[in-house]
């Protein structure tokens, strides 16, 4: 038998090497668990990257019943610095501050997805303008990407928003019922709510929407670490999407601000609810 | 000067000399202190019914002229309607000027602090569902006391509120009719308006006057309503009034315009101290002074705007009988922009 070539010896040996270093990658891929978050302490102002993973998140397991006031107000303030409040993580309490890498986690995992944004103008004259969304490096879906908005196809009258329904008098119609349970019951309304829970005995308010039009809620509090919708976390000056029933509650006095989808520049699917058991 | 009496949940104002008298606090209820009532309490009369219902469509001509959304009706409650009837005549008895309180006894002394009074005339407890109530006291009574309430700053809260939707109107006739033998002299007057409200329907956009409106005051006395929204002047023109549908949060620029023909009036703007400014605040216009309102009963959103003629003393001076002015007004709250146009009222005689 002829001896096998040097030059074959070394082919061989080269592939013995790469092929075992592909086996040891892909194993350590399959077995090593997911890279988790360093900790780490945040100062002000921080630096807020995206999040490695989102799975990451799953490993980690909240009851929803038993959500931290802490990893409320952590929602709150990352996501408002996310959004760009710079200062919204200057004196964060420490309880508060431990929750600032799975607030980041949370908050990656609902969607925006981007809105006209606008303006809208009433019988009479009067329009109503919201300003743009302060979101800074946040990759954002375009309306075709989301779910149709209906509102942009039907009531746009030279790059404003016109109400579909008007009184005989000119004016929007009433558009809400209700106390503590609400239907919309009119598209294209600009609605302010001020839930007092100390007034209502601590109960929820609950809103449908009814109305025929999509809207969208943003809650506004001193203090979030209690304040839910649909028991998920908020935050503030985002506007989440009214679907079926929205139940807010809070222990503090919450400006529940509904708006016609039209109107935004970005909405959001859903609160942030984190997991309610390791996945 | 007018003392500001703070009691649980309450700011009550009383003003003694004036027509007027204004609750600019809007959260009273029971104390829970009320004393058993000399004369016993009385359910509405058919008189009751008869007045309310014109005081009714006096209150709701009113918020049917606002602009923007449409303001719900107000509607009457008993409850509101005893408690305003029992306190007119207090007040008469009493004979010492107008009162939110009732610090004496009389024959028809109910309870000094008004939300024990309402709820006295409840059967003893709230109104279910009520979230504040208020009191708005006039001199003189009927349709006239409605429009001096309404041309004001203070005692419009109450009665422009999308949420205040229950009221009750007494005044010295009907307390006479009621209790005829308490002691309540001739002559009409002391019209007491009891409010609750709820925490619904919701707040949308609203301005008064809305396009359109006539017989708009021409003149709002300042000095007649407690505390003084304009300590400076007396007579100024008849407020116009915003409502934001905003929950909390600041104003970043006010920019209103009034005028009549070619001439703009000079405007003040008052806004609630719970509103807070943000920085820097913009005011632009015919609006000269940005001035936070002398108490917190201004919620965030809500603004007024006196018109303030140019007059050469402290007496001021109204608007011009029988004369449209048009306003047009910028305003941005919570970075949200809202832009009233080519809004015209015209005053009345």
């Amino acid at each position: 038998m002829l001896p096998t070539p040097p030059v074959h010896k070394r082919r061989r040996f080269v592939g013995l090497v790469v092929g075992m270093t592909i086996l040891i990658v892909i194993g350590a891929l399959v077995f090593l668990p997911p890279r988790k978050l360093p900790l780490e302490v945040v100062t002000t102002p921080p630096s807020l990257l995206p999040p490695i993973s989102m799975t990451v998140a799953h490993e980690i397991g909240h009851a929803s019943s038993s959500i931290s006031p802490a990893l409320a107000r952590a929602v709150a303030a990352v996501g408002a610095f996310e959004d760009g409040a710079r200062d919204s993580l200057a004196d964060l309490d420490a309880d508060t501050m431990s929750f600032i890498d799975q607030a980041r986690l949370f908050l990656a995992s609902v969607p925006r997805r981007s809105a006209p944004g606008l303006p809208m103008r009433l019988p009479g004259g009067a329009t109503m303008r919201m300003p743009p969304d302060r979101t800074l490096g946040r990759e954002l879906l375009t309306p075709s990407a989301g779910k149709p908005i209906e509102d942009q196809k039907a009531h746009i009258v030279d790059g404003m928003l016109v109400p579909r329904r008007f009184t005989a008098d000119g004016k929007l119609p009433i558009p809400i019922t209700g106390d503590l349970i609400k239907d919309l019951v009119e598209p294209d309304a600009w609605i302010a709510i001020p839930y007092r829970p100390e007034a209502v005995a601590g109960e929820t308010l609950h809103i449908t929407n009814h109305s025929g039009g999509q809207y969208a809620v943003c809650l506004e509090a001193d203090d979030y670490g209690t304040v839910r919708l649909n028991s998920g976390l908020v935050v503030p000056g985002r506007f989440y999407l009214i679907d079926g029933t929205m139940i807010i509650r809070g222990a503090v006095p919450i400006g529940v601000i509904i708006r016609p989808i039209g109107v935004l520049h970005g909405v959001y699917e859903h609160s942030v609810r984190p997991p309610s058991a390791n996945g | 000067m007018n003392p500001i009496i703070t009691l649980p949940r309450a700011v009550v104002l009383t003003l003694s000399l004036a027509a007027l008298v204004g609750c600019g606090g809007d959260d009273s209820s029971s104390s829970g202190g009320a004393a058993t009532p000399p004369t016993a309490i009385l359910p509405v009369s058919a008189n009751d019914v008869t007045q309310n219902t014109d005081r009714l469509a006096d209150l709701n001509l009113f918020r049917s002229q606002s602009g923007g959304t449409a303001l719900p009706n107000m509607s009457s409650h008993d409850a509101l309607i005893i408690a305003a009837v029992r306190h007119a005549g207090w007040q008469a008895i009493d004979n010492t000027g107008l009162n939110h309180g009732e610090p004496r006894s009389n024959a028809l002394f109910t309870a000094d602090n008004f939300g024990d009074r309402i709820k006295a005339g409840n059967g003893g407890a709230d109104i279910t569902g009520n979230n504040g109530y208020s009191e708005g006291i006039a001199g003189n009574a009927g349709s006239p006391a409605i429009t001096l309430l309404w041309n004001s700053v203070y005692h419009r809260l109450a009665m422009m509120r999308h949420q205040s939707t229950k009221v009750g109107y007494g005044d010295k006739d009907m307390a006479r009719a009621n209790y005829p033998t308490a002691g309540i002299s001739a002559g009409n007057g002391l019209a007491t308006l009891d409010f609750a409200s709820f925490s619904t329907p919701a707040v949308t956009l609203a301005y008064w006057p809305g396009d359109g409106t006539t017989n708009v005051p021409k003149t709002f006395n300042s000095d007649s309503e407690g505390p003084d929204p304009v300590a400076d002047r007396n007579q100024v023109g008849c407020p116009i009034h915003i409502i934001l549908p905003q929950a909390t949060g600041t104003f970043s620029q006010v920019n209103i315009t009034l005028v009549t023909g070619s001439t703009h009036i000079p405007l003040r703007v008052l806004a609630g101290v719970s509103s807070g400014f943000g920085a820097p605040f913009g005011a632009a216009g015919d609006v000269d002074p940005v001035t936070l309102a002398a108490n917190s009963s201004l919620r965030p959103g809500e603004l007024f705007i006196i018109p303030m003629p140019l007059a050469a003393d402290y007496n001021g001076a109204g608007l011009a009988a029988n004369t449209s002015y048009t306003y047009n007004a910028t305003v941005t709250f919570n970075s949200v922009t809202y832009t009233i146009v080519n809004v015209t009222y015209t005053t009345g005689p």
